[in-house]
């Protein structure tokens, strides 16, 4: 596990001020601000003050003229693409860009909508908390969110058919909560027929470029939180939604229950002995998707004591590869879990029918095949934000000696032949 | 001479398309494995019998029966232009496959069907281009103007392409996933028991193709010419459109659409052969055909370790070709 622990910057603002758009910034005003905050430290003041001039001015167009009001940086342990800054009377909320890390991507103003709008605030799209009349696009987040506490705030959802979740059904089926069609395709005028304050979506890479969405004038939350590599750097974002809907007590203790169990789970099964080689999913197309060794999939395995095979390539993501190239890498797994979709029973038989590569693992002849289907389980609705109940079930798999406490959320089960 | 080389390339070729793919296997491995002799990994058996032979076989049939498809359809419209995927007739079995797979719903991949869904499939396949060969032959006796038959092709296309993304919309997920894992083009997803399915139904089209190598010589000269040799046009057509239907057919179904080959090969085979009888036209455009499509095969395995899919490599091969007989056109 990569930790990144951010130290708390007090007053870091009213020294350098802070570019409200770092996407003009450079990279090289980047490294100059990390050398800056390391000159901070050892109270090297003056010079900082013309370092700090000498960075801002790199930012071209991106300075701001007047002071910025002094924040608290909220610690984020493992998010890398989120900063959140507590300024008191509203809170910044920094994404950067996953896709360039170098940018930012969104800057939000969360401010309480009983208060008035301070004055000198950055440049920031403002959202007034805690939302009452939201759209949500995605699932994973509609189940944060009623877990928060916050169900009453949602009046839409998007892809209303691959929702698990049974308080958020029972009220799309009660007409409490607007279907809003696809994601990909929303029913923009429903949307604005409910007039929210804000919409959650998945935003993918320049999908602000063409979302009509986004140019009706309502606050777009772009949930980048799946694009973290960690396990618990997702979870985390949970601190960030709490924000958004008035539950942050709630959010950093469910975090903290979350962030503690896994550790746990995870030190149980650090000395293990044996650790069991562990393939994933199924071919797409003419490709194999494995994880790569920092991908949150990669990293969930390693951290439940078992071996990724893949895990020469040194990447967050996945990788695409051959079949055969699957095959010659991971011929000897121990264990094999496969995600599926569909109604009609999924069986060892069938994997053997869809690609006869299939029955030449080791797995296919030990029968250690896991499967999960999809369309039924709610794995994807609840792992983003309990990564630590998807890691008791792999240790429960790997590692059966090792005695977890509170495992009780199961999602995969042992193929038929 | 020309058709010794030509042999001798595509042995080459099949060859290299076994001893190369994603993972490295030292050649004499592959040799021992193939002379079986016993190497004792399964694993690298599997690879080079049960998945890198098939694909070389089933990329040998599929370029044969596009290149021979193309062939018929460039003389038959008169217009080097012609070929399954740019005159719309793919479109018009992946329409056919649109509407088993996602309409009548079948199962998550093709390589998962039964032999009836295979059949299904096959029989869909083959509709949908049959009805747009049907449409085009009809356009074709109306539109003197070989443009404006392509443009009605293009149009096809267009309206297929209309109702695909219709039944998209209306099908499941799953249907869904399936008929865009089958619309990406693969020459990897057929077994090796399907391959003697494949096979038969390819050699029926070429057989077809081979006895309408007389036919579509006097067709060169022009409908009434033909009539005075003897030929009965309307039978003759009939035929073209039966087997050009079936090649087609047949490997849109098992590989999913792979464009370009149909189009392109023939003009290279004219290349090699400066003639227009197909006596010698149709032998060279089925190997040069099978050579293509083998060697796209062996350039789609990426240094990376993963797979190009097919359609991403035959541009590379068929659009500089058609780039050329649209310049020599011109002068």
């Amino acid at each position: 596990m990569r930790r990144h622990n951010r130290t708390i910057v007090r007053g870091r603002a009213a020294i350098a001020p802070y570019p409200a758009d770092i996407r003009s910034e450079s990279r090289r005003a980047n490294s100059l601000y990390s050398k800056l905050m390391k000159f901070r430290l050892i109270h090297f003041s003056l010079p900082l003050i013309i370092l700090s001039f000498l960075a801002s001015s790199c930012g071209a167009g991106g300075g701001r003229t007047g002071s910025m009001p002094q924040g608290d940086t909220i610690p984020m342990k493992y998010a890398e693409n989120l900063t959140m800054i507590d300024h008191g009377d509203f809170v910044e909320a920094r994404f950067r860009n996953p896709w360039d890390t170098v940018r930012i991507l969104q800057t939000y103003l969360l401010v309480p909508r009983d208060k008035e709008l301070p004055k000198n605030m950055p440049k920031g799209e403002v959202v007034r908390v805690p939302l009452q009349n939201s759209v949500v696009y995605t699932s994973v987040h509609g189940s944060l969110i009623d877990e928060l506490g916050s169900l009453d705030a949602i009046t839409g959802v998007c892809d209303a058919k691959y929702i698990h979740n049974q308080n958020l059904r029972k009220r799309i089926s009660d007409g409490r909560v607007a279907d809003c069609g696809e994601s990909m395709a929303p029913n923009i005028e429903k949307i604005l027929m409910l007039k929210p304050d804000a919409i959650l979506l998945s935003a993918y890479e320049n999908s602000n470029d063409h979302n009509k969405v986004g140019q009706i004038g309502i606050p777009i939350i772009d949930c980048i939180d799946y694009m973290e590599t960690s396990p618990l750097g997702r979870a985390e974002w949970m601190r960030f939604f709490g924000r958004l809907y008035g539950q942050e007590a709630k959010a950093d203790s469910l975090f903290s229950v979350t962030e503690n169990a896994y550790k746990e789970i995870k030190n149980a099964v650090k000395g293990v002995q044996q650790r069991p080689k562990v393939l994933t999913e199924m071919i797409y197309g003419q490709t194999w998707n494995v994880p790569g060794a920092y991908s949150t999939a990669g990293v969930l395995i390693e951290d439940a004591g078992g071996r990724n095979p893949f895990d020469e390539y040194k990447r967050s993501g996945s990788v695409q590869l051959a079949p055969e190239e699957v095959l010659y890498r991971a011929e000897d797994a121990d264990f094999w879990l496969v995600k599926y979709a569909g109604n009609g029973p999924f069986t060892m038989t069938r994997m053997g029918k869809d690609a006869p590569i299939y029955t030449k693992f080791k797995p296919f002849k030990t029968g250690n095949i896991y499967g999960l289907n999809s369309e039924i389980s709610n794995y994807f609705e609840e792992q983003a934000f309990h990564p630590h109940w998807i890691l008791a079930e792999y240790v429960n798999l790997f590692h059966p000696e090792v005695e977890i406490p509170d495992y009780n959320h199961h999602y995969y089960s042992k193929l038929q032949r | 001479m020309r058709f010794f080389w030509l042999i001798l390339g595509l042995l080459a070729l099949f060859v290299t398309s076994i001893f190369v793919g994603a993972v490295d296997i030292p050649a004499e491995t592959v040799f021992g494995i193939l002379t079986g002799a016993d190497t004792g990994n399964e694993a690298l058996r599997f690879i080079i019998l049960g998945s890198r032979l098939p694909q070389s076989l089933t990329a040998l049939l599929a370029g044969a029966g596009l290149a021979a498809s193309g062939l018929m359809m460039q003389t038959m419209f008169r217009n080097p232009l012609a070929g399954p995927s740019i005159l719309g007739i793919s479109s018009g079995a992946n329409l056919g496959v649109a509407v088993v797979m996602l309409l009548l719903g079948s199962t998550v991949g093709i390589g998962s069907l039964a032999l009836s869904g295979y059949i299904s499939i096959i029989f869909g396949a083959f509709l949908g281009s049959i009805l747009i060969m049907g449409i085009l032959i009809l356009f074709s006796s109306l539109l003197r103007n070989d443009l404006m038959l392509i443009i009605t092709g293009v149009l096809i296309g267009y309206l297929t392409s209309s109702v695909i993304t219709l039944l998209n919309y209306s099908a499941s997920a799953q249907g869904v996933q399936g008929y865009i894992m089958w619309g990406m083009g693969s020459f990897n997803s057929v077994s090796l028991d399907q391959i003697p399915a494949f096979a038969i139904i390819t050699g029926i089209g070429l057989l077809l193709a081979f006895i309408l190598v007389k036919p579509l010589n006097a067709l060169l000269l022009g409908d009434n010419y033909a009539r005075n040799l003897g030929i009965p046009i309307k039978t003759v057509r009939n035929l073209l459109l039966l087997s050009t239907g079936i090649l087609t057919a047949v490997t849109t179904a098992f590989c999913g659409p792979v464009s370009f080959i149909g189009l392109a090969v023939p003009h290279i085979a004219r290349l090699i052969w400066p003639t227009d009888n197909h006596r010698v036209l149709m032998p060279a455009t089925i190997l040069i055909g099978s050579c293509v499509a083998l060697l796209c095969t062996i350039i789609s395995v990426l240094p990376s370790g993963g797979v190009a899919p097919i359609n991403a490599v035959t541009p590379l091969v068929g659009v500089p070709v058609i780039l050329y007989v649209i310049l020599k056109r011109r002068h």
